[in-house]
C-alpha cells in the first residue's frame, strides 16, 4: 500500500509523540516507592574512594548469607565534589538517586543548606540512640544537621607524623622533635644545609585547607562551634597560621602547587622531604599508591605538639555514608549500613581489609588489630599508636558556610604566606569576610 | 407519439469545495520543516534563559521550594568583591585572547601561507594539536610545567638565564600570566585554521599588484591581507570574545581560581555559587548579567567590524 506523504508525516509525528511520552511520564514520577522488605535488592552506592566500594561489596555478600535481603551493589566512584553534585542533581530531578551516597566531609555542608539533609536523608538519630555511646562522639558530629544525625563516619582520620628514618640519619636530623618550634629550628638548618624539608604543604586554594585544618584543630581551635557559630578568630588560629608561615619561610615546610598531583609526587619520590604531618589515610591514599618503591622506608610517630597547648593529634578528612529517604531500597540500605558500620565485626573487618580506623570504641581492643603490623611502615604496629591517640582527638563541627569559610581563609592564608598580611591580620580579615557572608 | 420520459434526476455530486485544510496544510509545511530547529531552540536556549531570569529573582538551594527575593541577588552581586575580582580576571582573559591570541594567529597563518613553505601540513598539524587534547590533560601537565619547585619552565629559565624560580601558580599576577600562556598555546593553532582559510581566498593578483607598486612584506600585509581578511577577522574576534568571556576550564583546572580568587573567572564564580554553595538564584543572576554584557558587547563588536553592512562602492 503506497503511503502518501501526508500520511507519512502524520504517522511520523504521532510515532515521535508516542516515543517521547514514555520518558516524559517516567520523569514525572515521584512520591514514595513501595519499600522492599526482603529478597533481592539492588542498591546504588556512590563514593569518591574505591576502597569503600570494595569493602561494601565484600561485606554485602557476607550479610546476604544471613540477612533477609540479598544485596547487589551498583557502585559509582568519582571525585568527592562530583559525587555530591551528582547526588544533589539526582535528588532535585527525582531521577534515581543513590540509596547509599558517601558524602565526603568537606561536602556535607552542601546538604546542610535549606534543610536539604532533612529532605533527602534518613534521620538516623533515633535509630542509633541506644548504641551512640559505643562510638566516639567526635565522629558523629561532622554529619549532623539541625542537631539530627544523617551520616555515619567511615573512618577515624587521626593525624600523625610520617617520617623517613633513613633521611633523618643521613642528614643528622634529631629523632626527638618534640614541639613545632623544634621542627622550625631544625627544619631551617636542614633546609639551608641540604635543601630538605621536614614537612610538605599544598598551596592554599579555595577548596583545600588541609594543613591549616590539621594544625588549627591540634592547637585546640575549631572553625565552627556546635551551634554553627564561627569561632575562627582566635589565638589558636593565629598560632596555626603563623606556624605555616614560619615553616614555609624557613624551608622547614616545602610548599607545592599541587600536593596530590605531579609536584607533590615529585617531592615525595625525589626525597625532598623527610616527613609529612597528615591523617591516617595519607599512607594508603598517597604513600603506598604513589611511592610503592619506598615501602619499608617510612615510619610514623605522634605529631610534634604546640608548646602553648592543644591536642596530641588532630583530625582531617572522612566520609559519611547516608541513606536516601523514600526509596524502595531505603530500609535495605539502612540494614546494610548498620551491619557494616555499627557492628564490631564490620568495624574490625573494615580496618583489616582497607585499613580505615574504627570509630567504635570496642573495636580498638580487638587483638587482631592491635597485633597488626604495617609492611609499608617497616612492620610497625601502627594500630597501637593510633589507639593511644583515639581518645585525644578533637571534634570537628560542620556549618552550611563551610565552603565560604574555606574560600575566605584560603585567600587570607595566601596573603599571609606571601607576606602581604601578618598571620593575625589574615585570620582577622578572613573572619570578618566570612561573617559578612553568613546570612 | 414520443413519450416524454422523465429523465432520471441527475445525481449530481455536490461540487467539491476548495479544501481550506489542504491550503492551510500546504502553507504550514515549510514551518514544519524548520520546526525542529525552533523546538530545540526553545527547549535548550530560550526556555532555560527565561527560567534563569526567573530564577535570578529567587533564592533557591536546588531542592525544596524557592523564595522570591526580587533584585536582591543583583544588588548582592554588585557588592560582592569576589564577583568584582571574577570580572577583572575575565577581562584579563578576554584582553589576552582578543589582543594577543588573535593577532598572533593571524601572523602565524600568514607565515604558513608563504609560498614555497616546506612541511606546511606538519606545521598545521602541530599548531592544531593542542586543541585536540583534553583540557583536563592539558591543565594537569601545565600544572607540573608551572610548578615553582619541580616545574620544567623554571628549570629552563634557571638554566638559560639564571633567574630565581618564579611562583607561577602561587602569585596572583603570575598565575594569571600562566593561564594566559596556556590560552595562547591552546587556542592560537585553532584560530590559525580560520585565518589560513581566509588567506587562501585572497586573490594572488592583489599581492602581485602591490609588489609592482613597490610594497614590501609589511605594507602588503597592512594594505592587502588585513583588509581582505576583515570578514574572517570579524568572525574570529567575535567568537574569541564570546569564548573568552565564558572561560572556565583552564583557570579551574590549573589553579582552581586561586591563589585566593585571583584567577577565578565569571563562569567559575557561577559554578561555585550554584554547585558548591547551592545558591542557584545568585548563580543565575550572575549568569544573566554575563549574558547581557556579552550580548551588548558582541553587538558593539559586530558594529565595529561592520558585520551585516554592505560596503558601499
Amino acid at each position: 500500500m503506497a503511503l502518501a506523504r501526508r500520511d507519512l508525516l502524520k504517522y511520523g509525528a504521532l510515532g515521535a509523540a508516542g516515543a517521547l511520552t514514555t520518558p516524559i511520564l517516567a520523569g514525572c514520577g515521584g512520591g514514595t516507592a513501595r519499600p522492599i522488605t526482603s529478597g533481592p535488592v539492588t542498591l546504588k552506592l556512590w563514593t569518591n574512594d574505591q576502597n569503600y566500594i570494595d569493602f561494601f561489596t565484600w561485606y554485602a555478600r557476607k550479610v546476604s548469607a544471613t540477612s533477609r535481603y540479598k544485596y547487589t551493589l551498583e557502585p559509582l566512584v568519582q571525585d568527592a565534589e562530583v559525587v555530591s553534585t551528582k547526588t544533589l542533581a539526582a535528588y532535585a530531578a527525582h531521577s534515581n538517586p543513590p540509596e547509599l551516597p558517601g558524602i565526603e566531609i568537606s561536602q556535607f555542608s552542601r546538604f546542610m543548606k535549606a534543610g536539604i539533609a532533612e529532605t533527602v536523608f534518613v534521620d538516623v538519630t533515633d535509630r542509633i540512640a541506644n548504641i551512640r555511646d559505643e562510638f566516639f562522639e567526635s565522629r558523629w558530629a561532622p554529619y549532623q544537621s539541625g542537631g539530627r544525625q544523617y551520616g555515619m563516619e567511615s573512618s577515624f582520620p587521626l593525624c600523625v607524623y610520617y617520617y623517613r628514618p633513613d633521611l633523618f640519619e643521613k642528614y643528622k636530623i634529631p629523632a626527638d622533635l618534640d614541639t613545632w618550634d623544634d621542627v622550625l629550628r631544625v627544619g631551617k638548618q636542614v633546609h639551608d644545609k641540604h635543601g630538605i624539608s621536614l614537612g610538605v604543604i599544598g598551596q592554599p586554594n579555595g577548596t583545600d585547607l588541609t594543613w591549616m585544618g590539621i594544625l588549627f584543630q591540634q592547637r585546640g581551635g575549631q572553625f565552627f562551634d556546635k551551634d554553627g557559630n564561627l569561632t575562627l578568630d582566635s589565638k589558636e588560629a593565629v598560632d596555626a597560621a603563623q606556624l605555616l608561615v614560619d615553616g614555609v619561610r624557613s624551608g622547614a615546610f616545602l610548599m607545592v602547587s599541587d600536593f596530590y598531583g605531579g609536584p607533590g609526587s615529585a617531592a615525595l619520590k625525589q626525597g625532598k622531604t623527610a616527613g609529612y604531618f597528615m591523617p591516617d589515610w595519607f599512607e594508603s591514599f598517597i604513600l603506598r599508591s604513589t611511592a610503592p618503591e619506598l615501602s619499608g622506608k617510612w615510619r610514623m610517630r605522634t605529631m610534634p605538639r604546640f608548646a602553648s597547648g592543644g591536642h596530641a593529634t588532630s583530625v582531617w578528612g572522612g566520609t559519611g555514608f547516608c541513606v536516601s529517604r523514600n526509596m524502595a531500597g531505603t530500609e535495605a540500605a539502612w540494614e546494610l549500613l548498620r551491619q557494616v558500620y555499627l557492628t564490631e565485626d564490620g568495624q574490625v573487618e573494615r580496618f583489616k581489609r582497607i585499613h580505615f580506623l574504627p570509630t567504635m570504641k570496642k573495636a580498638w581492643e580487638n587483638k587482631d588489630l592491635l597485633n597488626f603490623t604495617d609492611p609499608y611502615l617497616g612492620g610497625q604496629h601502627s594500630f597501637r599508636l593510633f589507639k593511644e591517640l583515639s581518645t585525644q582527638a578533637p571534634t570537628q563541627y560542620q556549618s552550611p558556610y563551610w565552603n565560604i569559610m574555606t574560600t575566605e581563609l584560603a585567600i587570607a592564608l595566601d596573603d599571609a604566606l606571601a607576606g602581604r598580611k601578618t598571620a593575625a591580620q589574615a585570620i582577622k580579615s578572613a573572619s570578618k569576610s566570612i561573617t559578612s557572608q553568613m546570612r | 407519439m414520443a413519450q416524454l420520459t422523465r429523465a432520471a434526476p441527475e445525481r449530481v455530486l455536490p461540487r467539491a469545495k476548495p479544501r481550506r485544510n489542504s491550503r492551510q496544510y500546504r502553507a504550514a509545511i515549510p514551518y514544519l520543516f524548520i520546526s525542529p530547529f525552533y523546538i530545540l531552540y526553545v527547549l535548550f536556549l530560550l526556555g532555560p534563559t527565561v527560567y534563569a531570569i526567573w530564577l535570578s529573582l529567587h533564592e533557591w538551594a536546588g531542592i525544596g521550594p524557592s523564595r522570591w527575593v526580587g533584585f536582591s541577588n543583583y544588588t548582592r552581586l554588585f557588592r560582592d568583591t569576589a564577583f568584582h575580582q571574577a570580572v577583572i580576571n575575565t577581562l584579563w582573559y578576554v584582553g589576552a585572547s582578543v589582543f594577543i591570541v588573535t593577532p598572533l594567529a593571524l601572523i602565524v597563518a600568514s607565515a604558513l601561507n608563504t609560498r614555497g613553505l616546506r612541511g606546511r601540513d606538519i606545521f598545521r598539524m602541530a599548531y592544531f594539536a593542542p586543541m585536540v587534547l583534553s583540557p583536563v590533560v592539558v591543565s594537569l601537565i601545565f600544572t607540573i610545567i608551572f610548578d615553582q619547585n619541580f616545574g620544567l619552565l623554571n628549570a629552563a629559565l634557571r638554566g638559560l638565564i639564571g633567574i630565581k624560580p618564579v611562583n607561577w601558580l602561587g602569585s596572583p599576577t603570575w598565575a594569571k600570566v600562566a593561564i594566559i600562556l596556556l590560552l595562547i598555546w591552546r587556542w592560537t593553532g585553532y584560530l590559525v585554521i580560520y585565518f589560513l582559510a581566509g588567506l587562501q581566498a585572497v586573490p594572488r593578483e592583489l599581492y602581485e599588484a602591490a609588489e609592482i607598486d613597490g610594497a614590501g612584506p609589511l605594507r602588503k600585509f597592512r594594505e592587502v591581507t588585513v583588509p581582505m581578511l576583515k570578514p574572517v577577522t570579524a568572525f574570529v574576534s567575535i567568537t574569541v570574545f564570546i569564548g573568552a568571556a565564558q572561560i572556565f576550564e583552564e583557570p579551574y583546572i590549573l589553579t582552581k581560581g586561586g591563589p585566593g580568587q585571583s584567577t577565578m573567572s565569571i563562569a567559575h564564580f557561577i559554578y561555585r555559587a550554584a554547585f558548591l554553595r547551592e545558591d542557584f538564584g545568585y548563580a543565575a543572576a550572575a549568569g544573566v548579567l554575563l549574558f547581557i554584557v556579552v550580548f551588548v558587547l558582541t553587538r558593539v563588536l559586530a558594529h565595529f567590524f561592520g558585520v551585516g553592512r554592505e560596503e558601499r562602492a
